[in-house]
């Protein structure tokens, strides 16, 4: 057998064995490779600083436990510099039951990097997840109160906590801004047609690393005005904040897995050309 | 009747919404926020309506002895003590239910989404073949891409981001563009379909 045939007919359990190595010793063994700092990210850190300081911003995080390694990163270091700016924060979502959930944990733990006393019901609430996707969005928006049911993440009435006794509707009256955690549907477009735009309120977003093309489109447009590419994002800003985290710890298994991808597409073209000169019948 | 019921409740609820939406008369009597409560509140009770049909298709499975029917025991078990801490403690920090999400679903939804990536490299390998010159401007294109998403763009060259940032910003947008608008193009169509009764799929059998 020929060597590109051989290559052609590698077992990819070879592949994911190499995979599996190179995650395990990124982690094992960490470089701290310097992250930089994006266009798209500068735009989320001007975005956020931008908004007035005391202002509530309102965090919808549809994700669930899956695309979370992500995500909750995002959500770490958005509260961080959310709060850093003095910022407080409502979460809720509309579409994915845990979502909220995450968050919270996500919320607690920038709160106490952050210091200061930030306390719950004062600097952030959590009003969980509220049914009917669009529905729930828009209801938000009309009435903060029918929208949310009243009551938060724990079934406690929002009328008791310092931050959301007076808040009738999701829009400019009582909110500087949205920021939108997106999977995919519902995402970050329902909240900027539902909520966004009724209510007046600029929106910007943060997404995992596949919905980032399809929502770059909206940033182009200026619809949203800022954009957060998945780890790679997260990871940018916990080196700007200091406030190293889930991000960073990811990023060296991914720049070495893209050294390693760009290996197999190299190695697997060898293999189609090695093929196609020695006319050895179909490729892959 | 068995058809044109289940057409009118479509066509009419449809309307319902478009005029509680776009009619002035009808935003001042607050029908929308009525209608929303009511999807709110249809949508809730999917979920138990889901819970009663996953019992009985495992609740069959069990009581015939279908094979792995006694997954189908662990399945609904894990269901039903997990909805009784839930009910009983609620989502709080510190509780059983709390401690089973974090000890145990999000581990293992994290480690079913990982799984992905060793798929995706195995896909690399075998589909990312620069047969002709789209291909070759396709897989040139990726590989900028895919290395922009990590650390080892900065240390390479500053014009790598740059390039990559260029790609979504223009040729990516573009193409999204032109699917975005077909795509809702295609469902404005579909909707307008079902709110005339031409779409009948939504009602299942009855649309024979």
């Amino acid at each position: 057998m020929s060597f590109p045939e051989r290559l052609h007919k590698l077992d990819f359990r070879w592949i994911w064995a190499v995979t599996l190595a190179i995650v395990l010793v990124s982690v094992l063994f960490p470089v701290a490779l310097p992250m930089g700092m994006s266009g798209s990210t500068r735009q989320v850190i001007a975005w956020i600083d931008s908004l007035p300081k005391g202002s509530v911003l309102f965090i919808a995080p549809e994700y669930g436990p899956g695309p979370d390694v992500e995500l909750n990163p995002q959500v770490r270091a958005i509260a961080i510099l959310a709060f850093r700016h003095g910022l407080k924060l409502v979460i809720g979502s509309s579409g994915n039951i845990l979502g909220p959930q995450e968050a919270e944990t996500m919320v607690a733990e920038a709160a106490k990097q952050v210091g200061g006393g930030l306390k719950y019901g004062v600097n952030w609430v959590n009003i969980g997840y509220k049914p009917g996707n669009q529905e729930a969005e828009n209801e938000l928006e009309r009435n903060f109160t029918a929208g949310s049911q009243g009551v938060d993440l724990y079934g406690k009435p929002l009328a008791g906590y310092p931050l959301t006794r007076g808040i009738r509707r999701l829009d400019s009256q009582y909110f500087s801004g949205i920021w939108a955690e997106d999977t995919g549907t519902p995402g970050c477009i329902d909240w900027y047609a539902n909520a966004a735009v009724p209510g007046k309120l600029p929106l910007a977003c943060g997404a995992i690393t596949m919905e980032i093309p399809s929502l770059q489109t909206y940033v182009s447009a200026g619809q949203y005005k800022a954009l957060l590419h998945g780890a790679a994002g997260a990871a940018q800003l916990e080196e700007y904040e200091r406030a190293p985290g889930l991000g960073l710890a990811t990023q060296e298994a991914a720049a070495f897995a893209a050294v390693f991808i760009i290996l197999l597409v190299v190695a697997g073209n060898v293999a189609y050309f090695g093929m196609r000169r020695a006319g050895g019948g179909k490729s892959a | 009747m068995k058809k044109e019921i289940p057409l009118a409740i479509t066509g009419l609820s449809g309307l319902m919404v478009i005029v509680g939406e776009y009619l002035r008369f009808a935003q001042n009597l607050g029908w929308l926020t009525t209608f929303n409560t009511w999807f709110q509140v249809a949508t809730t009770v999917a979920f138990p309506i889901g819970l009663v049909s996953l019992t009985l298709v495992h609740g069959h499975n069990i009581q015939r002895k279908r094979a792995d029917w006694g997954l189908s025991i662990l399945m609904l078990a894990a269901t039903y003590v997990y909805l009784a801490f839930d009910l009983v403690s609620g989502p709080a920090n510190g509780t059983v239910m709390s401690w089973v999400y974090t000890a145990y679903i999000s581990p293992v939804a994290a480690t079913l989404y990982a799984m992905t990536s060793f798929l995706i490299t195995s896909a690399t390998f075998r589909t990312f073949r620069c047969r002709n010159r789209e291909a070759t401007l396709l897989v040139v294109a990726a590989l900028f891409i895919v290395v922009a998403q990590s650390p080892l763009a900065g240390l390479i060259s500053h014009y790598w981001g740059a390039t990559a940032t260029w790609i979504i910003n223009y040729p990516s947008n573009a193409a999204f563009r032109a699917i975005t608008l077909g795509a809702y193009l295609g469902a404005f169509a579909t909707a307008i379909r079902i709110l005339l009764g031409i779409e009948r799929a939504h009602i299942g059998s009855l649309a024979k």
